[in-house]
């Protein structure tokens, strides 16, 4: 089949296939502008390349609630070893961040009107209230004790008893409630501003150059970003408004003070994240494209080969860019650098044509020097070999090498990554476009005449012969020897090989990041984890009871130290029966308010006027609706989901018929979030008998995913080999076919084995350069298959191995986990490819 | 650990002393009544602003010493109280230690503040210490009596003009020092701040714009090295001590 499409191919003339190579390139490169008009760009959020998960819609709303909430969030201390400066420049950054409402919204340090809007709103429910203690006092009848503690603040000048609150509240029991409501609390603020302690303890940090950092003051400022905080124009807006303000505000404190700011939040993350892409996709793909132009340069000498090379680059990135817009409407930064890698394999296909074509004139040339002494291959031309031929030669292997790496590439598209598909189609593309340019482009372009490269061949040569003799005397005693060896340390590396799929691994931010924001952290005691608890019920008033019986759990692991801090709706929003209760208990107080005022030297005119506010408000509860629609519950609104309207109808049949039921018509939910998690494990088993409760963790979601296409591509890539054994041997039969997927099933085995060795956990992505390996691991075998004397191909895969190894190898480099991996792998994988594949030609001519 | 002393410090909030003055503020939100009466004795202090050489010329009256020791009376005047709650006690002072302040009746309770530590003793002897750092908000409050104090025992009016704005009259036989929260909710709180003498140190009292008056008047108060007895309240181990011992 392949024979015959070389034929057909081969009556077309080089200008006809110039004109059909031309059209396509320019249909690829409208296809791309068309794409850049509709506006699409390159996206480097890096949320985008992580798989969807699927989840019950109401997990999926409550996840999308948390991220809303948090994502954009950004937090900055002012630290200052003197508290006044600590307070004036946070000011100054408050003012800077307002008028910068493009960038920022919710910009503000302690929420004094929230907190007065929380008093606003409790303090006429005040009867339905209670704290737990004053429950429980009121319960076991020791009024006296609550009076003892009322006393004692009434003899308090600096405390909160005055005549106005006594005379609605004589027992003072609203104060100790108020205070359970307000957030506990490591700051204290001052002057409308959050103010924080950093201990003296810290000094022990070296890299703080300003000893003095012990006991200074960090004044807290918070703000809401515009936009997401991986959006890259929303990203760069936020940062440069905010560097504004900060050099704004050190300059007019002086230089002579020193104060730091300590930044908090996804927005600092995604930038390091974004500059660390852009400076590697700069900085290695440059180095991979010197490198690859050096090597050409080195083996041809000359400069129209290079240029070829250029140009085959060239088109395969249009067709690789034009392509993934077109699919994507965007290319993600990541797809970018995975796709620097394309450069290295693209230009095999020039590799091997040039090969062939200075190995068919040195051919040549010995032919007419040594009459007689003629290659035995009959289609060898006498005459000086063209582009046509050349192409014509490489045809059947290079569009085999086309069809088994695009099926490698398929496979890695099937992942449920988008950016992994993006990759894949990236790649796939850039390699059809480089392939399509060597078949149309070449028989035209590169028909100049090549200088002979005697020199290098005869390495090549040299090299080949060289594996041949290492590999003739195999099959002996030393054979069994190395075959034992290579197995020992096979089995010794496999059996050391760790799984790592934690997702967080995959995210280092650098430690400039994380160093000022864990201080922060430190200082703010806690922050908000990824991890929330999901509480969901039937009816509304059943949420709550189950929140509230979640609070003595969530309260004994604070105790524990397994949970920081948690922020549980049930403080805020009481369910009705716990409110008829905290009522009920006062009534202990107000069927005998004379002789308690009495007792606490209040006057007795008072008596009546609280006697009718509090029988008033009997029937005066806090609902969720009442609450939710204040400007205290706002704040909280966000962890509140109720059921969508169009659902509600359904709801209400439900209830009706099905009350108790716990399924999936339960459509109420509730977040509660917890910072400083420190245990997970014991988290999620402290809450996993309470109904209603889960924990949802999204990263471990992710992860879980990970690893099931870890393995899943790790049974693609076994699935591959068999598939590209039954196209082999459909050529070149069953014998040859197993040989030649041998070397990369081998060059596999024995990466894994490396990487073992090597102490570097297995990861998605070191199981999806696997099959980066197997797709040219099977070029190079494929080539030497085909090929029937050696040198050219050998040069040529040679040269490949290279600028593959520089392209890849340079990701080994690269300080982003998932692209290390993914380079580590392919370091080794392909070194091993390149070692193993001569050994084809060994055995295509004890063969033949 | 941290969030078991956090529990901790909130509970320990009934303490006598331990207030929280945000909360004193957002609580005279709730004001369904307004008193139109304002004690209006101290307009003209108000109207005075204090210049240096005026606070200068205090100081050296108020003199000064490292350490002094005296008893309070402090009476409460609140509308709503059929009669005045009076109780009494005495107070430590040591510049390098703190202050202690000692309730002995009606009923003994007492509180101890070094530089970070804050020390609640109550009825019955009970010891309760908790931390600045635990509850900087808590703290910082429970400090604004002995930060006055302080700055007045010792001398050294300057840590005060960080926290109030200072209104000061002088005569040849009494001096008064008025001081306005320059936070705006501790202003809510506890608008004016009147401090009285003719020589040393005789009065302090607490206005609010209800007509609540608080004034805790000093009297023995003596410059003098404390005694053993004394110091031992400022230690953080030392044995739980009942404050009815206090005298």
């Amino acid at each position: 089949m392949i024979l015959r499409l070389s034929d057909r191919l081969g009556r077309l003339s080089a200008n006809i296939r110039l004109t059909f190579w031309l059209v396509l390139l320019a249909a690829m490169a409208l296809l791309a502008a068309q794409a850049m008009s509709r506006g699409a760009g390159v996206q480097s959020d890096i949320l985008a390349m992580l798989p969807k998960i699927q989840e019950d819609p109401l997990t999926q709303r409550a996840i999308d609630r948390v991220e809303q909430q948090l994502a954009n969030r950004i937090y900055l201390g002012v630290v200052s070893p003197d508290q006044a400066t600590a307070i004036k420049g946070a000011k100054q950054l408050l003012s800077a961040l307002h008028s910068a409402p493009e960038a920022f919204s919710q910009v503000q340090s302690a929420d004094m009107q929230g907190a007065q809007a929380l008093n606003r709103f409790y303090f006429p429910y005040r009867f339905h209230l209670l704290t737990a203690q004053q429950k429980s006092l009121l319960a076991s009848g020791q009024l006296a004790e609550l009076e003892a503690n009322t006393l004692a603040q009434l003899y308090n000048a600096f405390g909160y008893a005055n005549s106005q609150l006594l005379s609605q509240d004589p027992l003072l029991l609203y104060p100790e409630l108020l205070k359970q409501l307000s957030p506990q609390r490591r700051l204290k603020v001052v002057d409308g501003i959050l103010v924080g302690q950093e201990l003296a303890l810290k000094a022990t940090d070296r890299t703080s150059s300003n000893k003095d950092t012990q006991g200074s003051s960090v004044a807290i400022v918070m703000a809401q970003g515009v936009g997401s905080a991986f959006n890259p124009k929303a990203q760069e807006l936020q940062l440069s408004r905010l560097e504004g303000a900060i050099s704004q505000m050190q300059k007019s404190l002086g230089s002579e003070q020193k104060v730091s700011v300590l930044k908090g939040g996804a927005l600092f993350h995604a930038s390091a994240a974004t500059t660390q892409a852009k400076r590697e996709v700069s900085s290695l793909g440059l180095a991979s494209l010197i490198g690859v132009i050096l090597l050409v340069w080195l083996a041809f000498r000359s400069i129209m080969p290079l240029t070829i090379a250029a140009l085959t680059i060239a088109t395969s990135l249009v067709f690789a860019l034009s392509a993934t817009l077109w699919i994507f409407t965007q290319v993600h930064l990541l797809t970018l650098v995975f796709g620097t890698s394309l450069i290295g394999i693209a230009i095999d296909y020039s590799f091997h044509f040039y090969c062939e074509r200075l190995q068919s004139q040195k051919a040549d040339s010995g032919a007419t020097e040594h009459d007689g002494l003629k290659e035995t291959t009959a289609t060898t031309p006498t005459t000086g070999i063209t582009a046509t031929d050349a192409v014509a030669r490489v045809f059947p292997a290079a569009s085999l090498a086309l069809l088994t790496t695009v099926i490698a590439y398929l496979a890695i598209g099937l992942t449920p990554f988008p950016g992994m598909q993006q990759v894949a189609v990236f790649c796939a593309a850039g390699l059809l476009g480089a392939y399509l340019t060597l078949i149309f482009a070449y028989p035209k372009l590169a028909s100049s005449a090549m200088r002979p490269g005697d020199r290098a061949l005869g390495l090549a040569a040299r090299y080949l012969s060289a594996m041949q003799a290492i590999a003739r005397p195999i099959n002996g005693v030393k054979g069994i020897i190395l075959t034992l060896g290579l197995l020992l340390a096979a089995i010794f590396g496999l059996n050391r090989l760790g799984v790592n799929d934690d997702i967080r691994a995959l995210q280092q931010s650098p430690l400039s990041v994380t160093q000022g924001e864990q201080r922060l952290r430190q200082v703010m005691s806690g922050g908000t984890d990824n991890q929330f608890i999901l509480v969901r019920a039937e009816s509304a008033e059943k949420l709550l009871t189950r929140l509230e019986a979640l609070s003595p759990t969530l309260a004994s692991l604070q105790h524990q130290d397994v949970l920081g801090n948690s922020v549980n709706l049930a403080r805020y929003l009481p369910s009705q029966a716990s409110q008829q209760e905290a009522y009920r208990l006062q009534g202990e107080i107000y069927h005998k308010l004379p002789q308690v005022l009495a007792r606490l030297g209040l006057d007795e005119d008072l008596a009546p006027v609280l006697m009718a506010s509090f029988e008033a408000s009997a029937n005066e509860a806090i609902t969720p609706d009442n609450f939710f629609a204040s400007r205290a519950g706002e704040l909280f609104a966000p962890l509140w989901l109720a059921p969508d309207v169009a659902d509600t109808q359904g709801q209400i049949q439900e209830k009706t018929s099905n009350e108790t039921s716990d399924s999936d018509d339960a459509t109420y939910g509730a977040i509660v979030l917890l910072g400083g998690i420190t245990d997970l494990h014991a988290l999620t088993q402290a809450v996993a008998p309470l109904t209603g409760v889960t924990l949802v963790d999204k990263v471990q979601d992710i992860s879980d995913v990970m690893a099931k296409y870890r393995s899943l591509t790790l049974s693609l890539l076994g699935l591959a080999l068999v598939v590209a054994g039954l196209i082999f041997s459909l050529r070149f039969g069953l014998k040859m076919a197993l040989w030649i997927t041998a070397v990369p099933a081998l060059a596999a085995l024995l990466t894994l084995a490396g990487l073992g060795l090597a102490g570097s956990p297995l990861t998605l992505f070191h199981a999806l350069a696997l099959i980066l390996v197997f797709g040219i691991g099977v070029d190079y075998s494929l080539f030497f298959a085909e090929s029937h004397r050696g040198e050219g191909v050998m040069m040529a895969v040679f040269m490949s191995a290279c600028s593959t190894l520089m392209a890849f190898g340079l990701l080994a480099f690269s300080q982003t986990p998932a692209i290390h991996y993914f380079g580590l792998t392919l370091l080794l994988g392909i070194g091993l490819t390149f070692v193993l594949s001569p050994f084809i030609h060994t055995l295509t001519r004890i063969d033949k | 650990m941290m969030t078991h002393r956090l529990i901790h410090a909130a509970k320990a909030a009934l303490c006598r002393l331990m207030f929280c003055l945000s909360l004193v503020s957002l609580l005279s939100l709730v004001s369904l009544v307004t008193h139109a009466e304002q004690s209006t004795d101290y307009e003209a202090l108000f109207n005075a602003p204090a210049d240096n050489a005026g606070l200068s010329k205090l100081v050296t009256r108020l003199g000064g010493g490292e350490s002094a020791r005296g008893e309070f009376t402090q009476s409460r005047y609140l509308k709503v109280l059929k009669k005045p709650l009076v109780s009494r006690g005495e107070f430590l002072f040591q510049d390098k230690l703190g202050i202690a302040w000692l309730q002995t009746a009606p009923f003994p309770s007492g509180l101890v503040l070094t530089q970070n530590t804050l020390v609640q003793i109550d009825a019955d002897g009970n010891r309760q210490v908790s931390h600045a750092d635990d509850n900087p908000q808590a703290g910082a409050m429970a400090q604004m009596m002995p930060n006055l104090m302080s700055a007045l025992l010792s001398g050294d009016l300057a840590p005060l003009q960080a926290q109030f704005t200072l209104h000061l009259l002088q005569q040849a036989d009494c001096w008064q020092l008025g001081l306005e929260p320059i936070d705006p909710l501790v202003k809510q709180a506890m608008p004016r701040i009147v401090l009285q003498g003719s020589e040393g140190l005789e009065s302090l009292s607490l206005l609010d714009n209800r007509g609540d008056l608080s004034i805790i008047e000093f009297n023995a108060l003596a410059q003098r090295p404390l005694t053993a007895d004394e110091l031992a309240y400022f230690r953080l181990d030392s044995d739980p001590r009942p404050a009815t011992e206090a005298r």
